[in-house]
């Protein structure tokens, strides 16, 4: 007795798709357990487990990574919790990571949380122990928020205490609380302080005003700064390009010397000066007293000895003078050389940190 | 001769030593009469010839046609349980385990359970009166005269297609019942279908599952061996159909809840 072909059709497709929901649960859970992923294994010793139990997660930065394959009581305080983690995150569990009980939330299930190793060092090898630290147990948990409690009842009786007197204006803070003074006092503080701000504000648009145009200053100043620099720049070039005087007396050490020789000459023919001009005084007055020419300079007027006497005087003051003016401009040109020397080494220095920044 | 009446000349030809009660011996026959029945299944289970065509039939008849009614119990399971359970865990901050309750609920115990007992309304049921009715109309006889082996043909068949199909069922209506939750978790807040099934899933492990899916083989078994045994030796006469019918139902029923029973016991033992 053959059956009809649709109901084998139909039977074909309900057969299918239970067993297709059969194994994508098998597979589902299947993937979630660790079952079709090459897997090694590690284990960690405790002194309590939590409640922590066979087939729990396995967590890594938060990413459930394996499960606990089995629990074993080695002596008194020491659990061993073998765990199953997923190869493919070996390399991240290093040799000196951290295994941890903690809980999926206040209720939730327990989970064993590995605590990444230091970067550099080596991943753990299946069969390794990784190193636990103490779970932190419950009745623990409940010891301190026992203390915590207490501590702030504590804390609560003495804000009690201090709201009491302020309430009853005891203490500078019951004081402020309670004095009315103070409130006018602070209203009409705040009236002033409302016109001071006012005035404030005032000087402020003022000031900003006058920021601003300064600011406009600065900005010309910063541009006729930058033609300045600029124009030093050329001349500084220019300076050390031997083309002008002051180049050629910087850079050229021969001609300062000539120039130094020039003013010891010139010292020396003044000396010579005065003592040709003093030799020639003394031929013209010898000239004057000799008996061949002593009528002449009569005649000429110039044999007066009065008016003699006066005119040498004069004379002589003058070529004192010229002296004195002599040894000045003799001064002066050697605070000269000095400037010069002086202002030839800033030019130096300049040009070096012009150097540096073109660098 | 045929075998049921074997059975029957047996149990009526017994005379104790010890007086029991009547319904206390009656009892104790039909346990040793469901034994029986049920080791004949298994031997002529493996024996050839096979009958392939009639096993297909009732595959049909006993898992696709209860496929409806199943969907729909567990669709509803599902849908309603979840409803029941968002507002008791909300009130404990919980409701984000909502979907992994109704996963371990439906997946260990409501879908297999459930999907049974109806199973057994249905199809012990159907089997007793159809077996029943084939028996007072001496249909057996007919085929046991007519040379073919009716407890092969007619038993087997059933019951091998009540254990293969059963756990089928129960498969589907779990993920019915599952869709069920979700659409109802949805009539309160927005969750994906995926969020649900990752949370759903959280929880169950193959040691849940394999339990789950070795009673359901144990419940389809039972209900067919007892739906067959009661329609398979039914007495002769109109209303003993019925009385058939109604103890398959009452009895695999019965058995469904105690193996469920010992089954949880047993894989609370072996895993």
């Amino acid at each position: 007795m053959g059956m009809d072909k649709s109901k084998l059709i139909k039977l074909g497709i309900f057969i299918a798709a239970g067993l297709a929901v059969l194994i994508f649960g098998l597979f589902y859970i299947g993937s979630k357990e660790n079952l079709f992923t090459k897997t090694f294994d590690v284990y960690s010793v405790f002194s309590s487990v939590s409640g922590l139990a066979e087939g729990n997660n396995v967590q890594f930065a938060g990413i459930n990574v394996g499960t606990v394959k089995s629990i074993s009581i080695l002596s008194t305080d020491k659990i061993k919790v073998t765990m199953s983690i997923q190869e493919k995150v070996r390399e991240f569990i290093k040799k000196d990571s951290e295994a941890s009980i903690n809980s999926e939330g206040l209720v939730g299930n327990k989970v064993l949380t590995i605590y990444g190793g230091t970067p550099g060092s080596t991943p753990v090898d299946a069969g390794d122990s990784i190193h636990s630290i103490k779970p932190a147990e419950l009745g623990d948990i409940i010891a301190n928020l026992d203390k915590s409690s207490k501590e702030a009842q504590k804390i609560a009786e003495q804000i009690t205490e201090i709201t009491q007197k302020v309430n009853n204006g005891e203490g500078t803070l019951g004081k402020l609380v309670n004095n009315s003074d103070l409130y006018d006092h602070l209203d009409s503080l705040t009236a002033n302080v409302a016109n001071s701000t006012k005035s404030i504000d005032k000087i402020l648009a003022q000031t900003s005003t006058t920021i601003n145009s300064v600011t406009n200053d600065i900005q010309s100043l910063t541009v006729s700064i930058k033609l300045i620099t600029d124009n030093i720049g050329e001349i500084t070039t220019k300076i050390n390009s031997s083309q002008s005087l002051v180049g050629t007396l910087l850079t050229d050490t021969v001609f300062a010397n000539d120039i130094k020789g020039v003013l010891r000459n010139t010292n020396q023919t003044t000396a010579n000066l005065e003592m040709g001009s003093f030799s020639f005084y003394q031929n013209m007055e010898a000239l004057k007293h000799n008996f061949l020419f002593k009528g002449y300079f009569e005649d000429l007027g110039y044999w007066d000895k009065t008016e003699f006497t006066n005119v040498m005087e004069k004379r002589e003051s003058r070529i004192l003078n010229k002296e004195n003016e002599l040894d000045q401009k003799e001064v002066e040109l050697r605070e000269m050389q000095k400037k010069l020397e002086l202002m030839r080494n800033e030019l130096q220095k300049k040009l070096d940190s012009l150097n540096l920044k073109a660098e | 001769m045929s075998s049921t009446e074997k059975v029957n000349k047996k149990e009526s030809k017994s005379t104790l030593k010890f007086k029991l009660p009547a319904s206390l011996e009656e009892f104790f026959a039909k346990i040793a009469g469901l034994a029986s029945f049920a080791f004949k299944f298994f031997i002529e289970l493996l024996k050839p010839p096979y009958e392939i065509n009639e096993t297909l039939k009732q595959f049909f008849m006993i898992g696709y046609k209860s496929f409806p009614l199943v969907a729909i119990t567990g669709f509803i399971i599902g849908l309603t349980l979840t409803l029941q359970s968002i507002p008791t865990l909300d009130k404990f901050g919980a409701a984000s385990l909502v979907p992994s309750m109704v996963a371990l609920a439906v997946i260990l115990e409501i879908g297999p359970v459930i999907t049974a007992l109806i199973f057994a309304g249905k199809i012990g049921s159907g089997i007793g009166a159809e077996l029943g009715s084939m028996k007072v109309t001496e249909q057996i006889d007919a085929m046991e005269v007519s040379g073919t082996n009716p407890f092969k043909y007619l038993v087997v068949t059933r019951i091998f297609a009540a254990t293969i199909m059963l756990p089928l069922l129960v498969i589907l209506s779990d993920a019915i019942a599952l869709f069920g939750g979700f659409l109802a978790i949805n009539m309160f807040d927005y969750t994906s279908l995926k969020t649900f099934l990752v949370s759903a899933m959280a929880n169950i492990t193959f040691s849940d599952i394999i339990p789950a899916v070795t009673k359901t083989f144990l419940f389809g078994l039972s209900i067919g061996v007892v739906g067959c045994y009661e329609g398979y030796n039914a007495s002769r006469g109109t209303e003993s159909v019925g009385i058939a019918a109604n103890t398959a139902v009452v009895i695999s029923s019965l058995m469904v809840i105690l193996i469920d029973m010992v089954m949880v016991q047993l894989s609370s033992i072996i895993f």
